[in-house]
């Protein structure tokens, strides 16, 4: 055992890594308050892309994708249309792609227009105007409108615009591209200075891209109390109540982040609480037809205020008050937040807060929806974002705090639905699969039986009844994690039962095999990237799970060392020792009882794991060895297991050469550095010995002895 | 501070300033009257015509575009003038170009002869005579200075070889810093306060503010013109703390209790501010105006432009 070995396991374990999660960060802290609904699809709000898509009789791909840019595509479109003969719309997309292709070029650039092409662009525009305003059609006349008033704009033709609308894009049927036009209209509102009625069009159309960028600098409570003033139900004011509600929320996050400078979040708070008493007047005065949006702001604002029981009992009321359906949904998406942080689990709240899970489950539905390729769907919007942070922030903690690990459980298998990943994917970045390694194998046992058998509590019933149960996936999970705990007994049948197919296609399969559990890893490392590259690459197969292998070989191993005496004992012992340790996250063979490893993992202390078992193995062979080879190879065995640090090191600047020096303070309270020590003093009591002449090769003990001099 | 301080303190400015004042000569002699022209559209109202032709003015330096770091990381012109209107025969325009700071922490190889050729397809483009000078205006920094000097030096190479000059805008504080590798200056006498304090009255132009920055003036190594500020500022302060410049009337929510403040130079100030700097012989031999808009053409009587501008 030497530093350089040392340093080269450390280095193949970071390559090892590439396969394992790095720490990833999941958001679960979603806004609360939602005034609109801006959860669309790719492009499912576009009504011209969706109607070039069924001219063109575009299919979505396999994958789901089916993006158009109509400038892109105007070619297509003006062939398909020569090819169904269809001249009026060959007529229309011809002028459309003018259109189009002016907007490219008008964009701003280094290459800036000669006078020749400025000319023709504006002859252009002006040809397709006259072009859309001549169509006597009904099949393309929104068509057409929208593109004369297209073509007026980015001429800066915003009277022409104005009145079009007010004398004949107005009356036109309703459809979204006269919203479209409207939208047109308030552009041309905007630059003529009329910016309220602007405003208003834009709120009202849900185009907050556009009314952000307008009311930019009303964004805070004195824009909100100067349109409130101008009028109590302007369609501006849900954004701007919005937008400062959750501009608060996002100071409160980022403050809990990094709590930075007290005086700005002091101004915020008071800030925040300057607008609950203007919102409560604006519910006294009456003047607004949606008390709901404001009393569900007060609460929300209580709520980061840090007062979730007032915030629960405003919300509580906002949900009966006049408003939008979905401002009264917002408000009762939030009160279950609220209430969560106000109630420990009982089966009040249980009744309550499966009532609000099963409510919720019925909102998501009109959220952006997503297909994936094993039939699964899944769909986003506000409230499927509500049910995300109400189970992870309010519901996850408070279960676990009660000691309710089946219904942790149940909370994140129901968002993870692990079980139907792909098998390789299985361990990833997952919040479910990291509750299970944390936790005992038993518990995953009772999980497993409460899934199979419907049992448990009705919210554990809810959230599990529609999983999907991969019995390998759960098989191979609590057999590992028995390994684990070094219970062989209890992993031999769960191991049994998974299929060599399914072994196969974990993400740690390729490592199977890569290195042998019995070499003593004190003595040898073991390289494996060769080999787990080239495994990478093939198409694996087994003839039974290597975790079962190891698992019968320590059940034989243990019968043997169970009616074994004296120094065939011992040795059984150093033999059980250096193959568990082999095992553990700490081995050389970690996969055996893991599917995956970092460099940042630590010994896990307290923990009745199979390191641990190890350690005692090796401490029992180096008590009771009567030869001095064993007793020697187990001391040497349990200085080289990282129980805990024996020494700090650090860089620090030496002035004297002008270099930084690698400085050492050894800790001698610490159970490695007594390991350490017995193993020093064991080689030193027997010099001459092949263990004295690897401890003199050994960097640890040469650092060991230069800093102690012993 | 008290009183009496408070008139020691302006007793030592009004000397600090005469002193100045008095170590400078001059020859006086009809300077070229310029104007800015800072704006979106170039449009020449008929107020404007006039002022032009009233003041003789013969050199517009007209702003071409922004160069900006945009949403992609890109450095990109932006806010292109639109030409409404054509350059009038007796003027002489001077494309200007501002580049925002940010850019010049970038690489950027090509951003001289971008910008070259993008002023000289405008001016060609919107019928205004091939320039005979471009001027850059960049509120540079010494963390930027190398940057920026190396693209000053890679332009003014691309100007020399058209026949064009280089100028580029000097802000008071940069008085103190290397010289920028151009053929002339243009002092910005102006901005010289902070206006988002309400107890600095006269953010736009304060005599008392420039003052420290004179003694840098003579031996400052290159030729140097003097722009002198025209223009206004609204100012809404709410509970005493700065909100914004009101650039129109509801660009800012104004509610009660709000206080607008108009910060504007008076004509005292300017003049003051003109002696001050007119101690170099090169600076007033043309005098910039910030900038045509309509309200700051009609702010001062003839004779008081008349007086700004006389040298």
């Amino acid at each position: 055992m030497n530093m350089k070995r040392f340093t080269i396991i450390s280095l193949l374990m970071c390559l090892c890594t590439n396969m394992f999660p790095c720490a990833y960060e999941v958001i679960h802290n979603y806004y609360m308050f939602s005034a609109y609904n801006k959860d669309f699809g790719e492009d499912a709000d576009d009504p011209l892309v969706t109607f070039w898509k069924d001219y063109l009789g575009w299919e979505a791909d396999p994958g789901g994708y089916n993006y158009f840019e109509p400038k892109y595509k105007m070619d297509e479109v003006i062939e398909a249309a020569g090819k169904k003969h269809d001249d009026e719309m060959k007529a229309y997309a011809t002028q459309l792609k003018r259109y189009l292709d002016i907007c490219d070029e008008m964009s701003e650039t280094w290459n800036y227009p000669t006078r020749e092409q400025l000319q023709q662009r504006s002859v252009t525009l002006s040809n397709i105007a006259v072009a859309a305003k001549a169509y006597k059609g009904s099949r393309l006349r929104s068509r057409y409108a929208l593109l004369y008033m297209r073509a007026n704009m980015v001429q800066k033709k915003y009277d022409v615009n104005k009145t079009y609308w007010t004398t004949y894009a107005s009356k036109l049927e309703d459809s979204p591209l006269k919203d479209m036009m409207e939208g047109i209209y308030a552009n041309a509102l905007l630059n003529t200075g009329a910016k309220k009625a602007a405003c208003e069009i834009y709120a009202k159309q849900g185009d907050m891209q556009s009314l952000a960028w307008a009311v930019q600098k009303y964004r805070n409570l004195a824009g909100i109390k100067y349109i409130y003033g101008q009028n109590p139900n302007s369609h501006t004011l849900p954004f701007l109540v919005e937008d400062f509600v959750n501009t608060y929320q996002d100071v409160i996050d980022s403050y809990e982040f990094d709590p930075g400078d007290e005086k700005t979040k002091a101004d915020q708070d008071k800030n925040a609480r300057d607008f609950v008493n203007f919102a409560n007047s604006v519910i006294k005065e009456g003047k607004t037809k949606s008390p709901a949006l404001w009393k569900t702001a007060i609460g929300v604002l209580q709520f980061h205020l840090g007062n979730p029981r007032q915030a629960e009992q405003t919300l509580l009321a906002a949900m009966s008050m006049d408003g939008t359906e979905r401002m009264r949904d917002v408000a009762r998406a939030a009160r279950a937040v609220a209430r969560s942080y106000n109630v420990l689990p009982n089966d009040d709240f249980e009744q309550f807060i499966l009532g609000e899970l099963q409510w919720l489950d019925t909102k998501c539905h009109d959220g952006i929806k997503t297909e994936y390729a094993n039939g699964t769907v899944e769909y986003t919007n506000h409230f499927t974002r509500m049910k995300d942070r109400l189970s992870y922030l309010c519901l996850v903690p408070s279960y676990e705090k009660a000691g309710k690990t089946t219904t942790v459980l149940a909370l994140l298998d129901n968002f993870c639905n692990s079980s139907q990943l792909p098998t390789a994917e299985l361990y990833y970045s997952n919040d479910f699969i990291s509750k299970l390694r944390e936790i005992p194998a038993s518990d995953i046992e009772t999980y497993y039986q409460l899934i199979q058998q419907g049992t448990g509590s009705s919210l554990e019933r809810y959230l599990t009844a529609k999983l999907h149960v991969n019995h390998d996936f759960y098989a191979d999970m609590i057999g590992t994690r028995y390994l684990d705990e070094a219970n062989f007994d209890m992993a031999e049948p769960w191991l049994k039962k998974v299929h060599t197919g399914f072994v196969a296609r974990l993400g740690v399969a390729p490592w199977f095999g890569a290195r042998d559990y019995v070499v003593e890893p004190w003595f040898r490392y073991q390289p494996c990237s060769e080999y787990v590259s080239r495994r990478y690459g093939e198409n694996l197969t087994f003839d039974q799970h290597p975790r079962l292998a190891f698992c019968h070989d320590m059940q034989n191993l243990i019968s043997q060392y169970k009616q074994a005496k004296g120094e065939q004992r011992c040795q059984l012992a150093y033999t059980l020792g250096t193959r568990a340790f082999q095992a553990s996250y700490m081995g050389q063979c970690w996969w055996l009882t893991a599917y995956g490893q970092s460099t940042m993992d630590s010994v896990r202390v307290g923990r009745n794991d199979i390191f641990h078992r190890a350690f005692d193995w090796l401490q029992e062979a180096s008590k009771t060895a009567s030869t001095l080879r064993l007793k020697g190879k187990a001391l040497c065995a349990l200085s080289f297991m990282p129980v805990d640090d024996w020494v700090d090191t650090d860089y620090s600047y030496d002035s004297k050469s002008g270099e930084f020096m690698l400085k050492y303070s050894v800790i001698p309270s610490s159970a490695r550095f007594k390991n350490i020590a017995a193993f020093n003093d064991f080689v030193n009591a027997n010099p001459g010995t092949a263990m004295a002449d690897f401890a003199s090769r050994c960097d640890v003990i040469k650092t060991f002895r230069q800093q102690t001099r012993r | 501070m008290s009183m009496k301080k408070s008139g020691i303190a302006c007793l030592t400015l009004t000397v600090a300033v005469l002193i100045i004042i008095a170590g400078c000569h001059s020859d006086r002699v009809e300077s070229v009257h310029s104007l800015y022209y800072w704006s979106t559209v170039f449009t020449i109202s008929d107020q404007q015509k006039a002022f032009i032709d009233h003041h003789n003015i013969s050199r517009i330096y007209l702003r071409y575009f922004d160069v900006v770091v945009d949403s992609h990381d890109e450095v990109m012109p932006n806010a292109t003038c639109v030409f409404k209107s054509r350059v009038p025969d007796s003027t002489e325009v001077i494309p200007t170009v501002f580049i925002v700071n940010e850019v010049m922490r970038r690489q950027n190889d090509s951003l001289p002869e971008l910008i070259l050729r993008r002023v000289l397809q405008m001016s060609e483009t919107n019928l205004v005579p091939m320039p005979k000078e471009i001027q850059i205006d960049c509120d540079w920094t010494q963390s930027t200075q190398q940057r920026y000097f190396e693209f000053l030096s890679h332009l003014h190479e691309l100007t020399d070889a058209k026949g064009m000059t280089l100028s580029a805008t000097i802000r008071l504080h940069q008085l103190a810093l290397p010289v920028p590798p151009v053929d002339r200056g243009v002092l910005m006498v102006y901005n010289t306060g902070d206006v988002t304090r309400l107890d600095v009255s006269k953010p736009i132009l304060d005599p008392k503010d420039i003052a420290p920055y004179i003694k840098w003036l003579p031996d400052y190594q290159l030729s140097l013109t003097e722009a002198l500020p025209l223009f206004s500022w609204k100012v809404l302060f709410r509970g005493g703390k700065y909100v914004g410049i009101m650039h129109s009337a509801d660009e800012y929510p104004v509610i009660e209790g709000d206080s607008i403040v108009l910060r504007q130079p008076c004509m005292d100030d300017i003049m003051q501010a003109k002696r001050m700097v007119e101690c170099r012989d090169d600076i007033a031999r043309e005098i910039i105006l910030f900038d045509m808009n309509n309200n700051n053409i009609t702010r001062f009587t003839d004779n008081e432009y008349e007086e700004i501008y006389h040298y």
